[in-house]
């Protein structure tokens, strides 16, 4: 993997007023990798997207998509790149299919064959018009805009957040695909299990600053989880509280929720020995992970 | 060059084009059939306009025009407020919707994550906002030179095809003005209500600079309504200056809006 970056920031950042929304962000994206942009609202993941499209001036830094200025270059950046809003809104009196062949004209004409593909993939009525569509359908359109002229960059900004479980995996499926050929995929989300699924590496963006970069399953394992478990019969907290890597217990009634970070052996097994009536595993909240993260930077700081 | 954006704004308001292109129609025909009923009743007129200021008979029927004349009676009835009047509200309507409405309405990402300019974008927008106002000003042409005849309203051709040119550019240089605003600003409404404000300004400017003798100069130089031969326009003709002054404004907003848009953080 000797090739150039596909995406670089340098000390990207971008004030509006007396706020500051991105700060000094440095980051580089591998030709053909599937990068995860974590944070929460308004940490500034679309703020960078916006930057690199072109559509706001950075304050103070670069940014280069395939080696092109994102300022100076705008046009060829965004000849080679696919873009899906986080805040999609289509024009609701056209049809999808109009809509399509006008953003297909502007970019000099796109093969209608993977229009059609990308449809029949995603399951989306081509004929319905954008306006009498349901969220999801929209987001569909979305996710076919962005792709359907093959571009060697594609910048998805929370790609998957209205979408079902099942057209989740397809749009995933798609995003594999698009890496499997060459392109580089940014993507923005703040749902980190959907981020371990995907990417190959992750950055997380805290108020405008990026604290880490880290190859995914790094990142998942330092997050810790969350384990609900009901017992048909009362049960001591203390019992898991002593057990390792457990750093939380309450109780409610027969439940327990326990935070326990790294092997989760013991905690299991201690459970087993009652009778256990469901086991809920809760999704691990992002910041945790960066509550952790800060941690372990402090333990490492002399 | 396809003008992609140019024609999908043309198709995106073609409803509202045929509606002001039937209106005009319409009430060029009326105004022309009212032509033979009010020419019979003629001196009756010609005292009520005589009692009448000076400046105020000169500022609605032009100076030294005869309001029974052909070009005297549709310069009062049509070119002093009514098609000035619906160019202006179109232009104006239109200019501070085209660019500002893909931003209020959140389209403007998708849009310029293809590979075209800004200043193409804004070029395309503003000539589909600009086009209805001449397709408008063609059609009050077409039915005073059509219907007029019948009616005793000849008038030169030529000089009509003028006098509704400048009414057009009239109504694209407000519509420019909006433009502007709302390129700089991201809003239809800003843009829209700073020109319409401007537009009453100039309009007052020029009645009242042809009502106080001492305001006359600076008026006809600085107002728009003035520039277009106003009711006088058919009569009178339209200068040379007047229309040049008339074809500088909207072009000089329009390189400004690309000016500003090209600068500007999009918003969200």
């Amino acid at each position: 993997m000797a090739s150039s970056p596909a995406i670089v920031c340098q000390g990207l950042t971008k004030d509006y007023g007396a706020k500051r929304a991105l700060d000094g962000v440095d980051l580089e994206l591998r030709t053909g990798e599937i990068f995860g942009y974590l944070g929460s609202n308004g940490a500034g993941k679309t703020t960078t997207i916006r930057c690199l499209l072109g559509l706001i001036r950075p304050t103070a830094g670069s940014a280069k998509v395939l080696g092109l200025d994102v300022r100076d270059d705008s046009l060829e950046v965004r000849r080679h790149t696919g873009y899906l809003p986080g805040d999609l809104r289509l024009y609701p009196r056209l049809t999808a299919r109009q809509l399509l062949e006008y953003l297909g004209a502007l970019r000099g004409g796109v093969s209608l064959v993977r229009v059609e593909e990308l449809a029949r993939r995603l399951e989306c009525d081509l004929g319905l018009r954008c306006g009498a569509m349901s969220h999801g359908n929209r987001q569909k359109v979305g996710v076919i805009q962005a792709l359907m002229h093959d571009p060697a960059v594609l910048i998805l900004d929370e790609p998957t957040a209205t979408l079902d479980p099942l057209m989740q995996r397809i749009v995933h499926d798609l995003i594999r695909e698009a890496r499997d050929r060459g392109a580089t995929i940014f993507v923005s989300s703040h749902d980190l299990p959907e981020v371990a699924r995907l990417c190959d590496r992750a950055g997380i963006l805290r108020q405008g600053r990026l604290v880490a970069v880290q190859d995914v399953n790094e990142l998942s394992q330092q997050g810790r989880h969350v384990l609900a478990i009901e017992f048909l019969e009362p049960v001591d907290p203390s019992l898991f509280e002593r057990l390792p890597g457990v750093s939380q217990v309450t109780a409610s009634d027969h439940t327990l929720t326990i935070t326990a970070s790294g092997d989760l052996d013991a905690v299991v097994k201690t459970a087993a020995r009652f009778r256990v009536h469901a086991l809920r595993s809760a999704e691990v909240d992002l910041d945790e992970v960066f509550r952790d993260y800060y941690r372990s930077e402090a333990a490492d700081a002399p | 060059m396809h003008l992609d954006v140019f024609r999908r704004e043309l198709a995106d308001h073609r409803r509202s084009l045929i509606g002001c292109t039937v209106g005009a129609l319409l009430l060029g025909a009326m105004y022309i059939l009212f032509y033979p009923t009010i020419r019979s009743s003629g001196a009756g007129v010609e005292q009520l306009l005589d009692a009448m200021p000076k400046g105020f008979r000169d500022a609605f029927i032009g100076a030294g025009v005869d309001y029974l004349s052909p070009a005297g009676y549709l310069g009062t009835e049509l070119f002093s407020i009514l098609v000035p009047a619906l160019l202006l509200v179109m232009g104006v309507l239109a200019g501070g919707r085209a660019l500002a409405a893909e931003e209020q309405n959140g389209t403007i990402d998708l849009l310029l994550s293809t590979p075209i300019r800004r200043s193409r974008l804004a070029l395309e927008k503003a000539g589909g906002a600009l086009l209805p106002l001449l397709v408008v000003a063609a059609a009050v042409w077409v039915v005073i030179a059509v219907v007029g005849p019948s009616e005793g309203l000849s008038v030169s051709l030529g000089g009509l095809a003028v006098a509704v040119l400048a009414v057009a550019l009239l109504g694209a240089g407000f519509g420019m003005l909006a433009f502007l605003v709302a390129s700089a600003t991201g809003s239809a409404s800003i843009g829209g209500g700073i020109a319409a404000a401007f537009a009453v300004a100039m309009y007052a400017l020029n009645i009242i600079g042809s009502l106080v003798p001492g305001l006359t100069g600076f008026a006809n130089a600085v107002s728009p309504f003035h520039w277009d031969g106003g009711s006088g326009a058919l009569a009178n003709g339209v200068t040379w200056s007047g229309l040049l002054l008339l074809i500088a404004c909207p072009v000089a907003l329009l390189g400004l809006s690309i000016l500003a848009y090209e600068r500007r953080d999009l918003t969200a």
